[in-house]
């Protein structure tokens, strides 16, 4: 369920980019999601795009690597 | 998935796909999703420490007897006491806890599932944290009676408390991992009810330490009193720690 909350987190994170980096559209989020984080990667693929739509990243799709730790980070961004 | 730039979305108008392949370019993050709450969780711990204020994050499923905890805990008067109670709708449970003389604040999270540390800043600064109000005392920090999500939310406490009622089943540490490894305490709750429920304790604590081999335990029973002796007591030498990550489970 805070997959929601985590979402909003990184729409934030991608936004505050966007204005550093100047980018319009992300095409591609990857993000490392650790085996501890408590955070399911089908509710967070499933959260994103309701939680992005009208964002600039609306289109992206998300990558994951996954760890076994308790990492929950945005790595890189592939953007036009 | 879209095939010109392999975008999630399934049609869409392509008018923009011109300029993909001369603009597209990688741009690193390197930001923990989290960032943002653990940054707000860093200051209440920080304020929480300055005013030598222990602060505990209970959590737990709903209707294991948090409340029910607290207001035993706070009618002893032992501690100065207060409390910040998450649910998501009412303030039955902080209206409940006033009674017994100690300050309490309620959080409505609506739709949300937790507390974060955002709203635990604002709630401490209604209590008067950081002003004098509650200095040398306990913060009890009630969360969102839900075994899943307020793990993940660092809200500056010094330790989460995860309370298990013996109605539950004694298998939940495994069912739910994530909040018995973030926990430094379990309470077993309602154990006067152990003769009419089947209920496991030696498996219980059996599975709660396979999962988190240092976490400590207590059963209570809030209607004999059983155990609150030994939680009493747990609070005082958790007040004389150093309230630093090395406490914090």
């Amino acid at each position: 369920m805070h997959e929601m909350s985590l979402c909003a987190g990184m729409l934030r994170i991608i936004e505050r980019q966007a204005e550093q980096d100047k980018f319009r559209r992300v095409l591609t989020v990857r993000v490392e999601l650790g085996e501890y984080a408590g955070v399911s990667e089908e509710s967070l693929c499933f959260c994103f795009p309701i939680m992005a739509k009208g964002t600039i990243a609306e289109e992206a799709k998300l990558e994951f690597t996954h760890t076994l730790d308790q990492a929950l980070r945005i790595i890189d961004l592939d953007v036009v | 998935m879209c095939d010109t730039c392999g975008c999630a979305a399934e049609t869409h108008a392509h008018h923009h796909h011109k300029d993909h392949d001369a603009e597209k370019h990688l741009v690193k993050v390197e930001e923990d999703i989290l960032s943002e709450n653990n940054a707000f969780a860093e200051a209440n711990r920080r304020l929480l420490e300055q005013h030598k204020i222990l602060a505990l994050n209970l959590v737990s499923s709903p209707g294991s007897g948090k409340t029910t905890l607290l207001a035993r805990t706070l009618s002893s008067k032992r501690f100065l006491s207060a409390v910040i109670e998450g649910d998501q709708s009412t303030d039955i449970d902080a209206e409940r806890l006033r009674a017994t003389g100690a300050p309490a604040v309620q959080i409505n999270t609506g739709r949300g599932c937790h507390l974060d540390a955002h709203m635990v800043g604002h709630a401490m600064s209604d209590l008067g944290i950081g002003k004098g109000a509650l200095d040398g005392g306990v913060l009890f920090i009630e969360n969102v009676g839900n075994l899943v999500c307020p793990a993940a939310f660092d809200l500056g406490e010094a330790a989460k408390v995860v309370l298990l009622s013996v109605t539950e089943g004694e298998d939940k540490p495994l069912k739910y991992p994530d909040m018995f490894r973030a926990a430094k305490l379990m309470i077993v709750t309602k154990s006067d009810l152990l003769p009419y429920v089947q209920f496991d304790m030696d498996r219980c604590l059996g599975y709660a330490k396979k999962i988190n081999p240092d976490i400590e335990h207590f059963v209570v029973s809030s209607t004999s009193g059983e155990g609150e002796d030994a939680w009493m007591d747990w609070l005082d030498r958790a007040r004389c720690m150093p309230r630093n990550k090395g406490f914090a489970a």
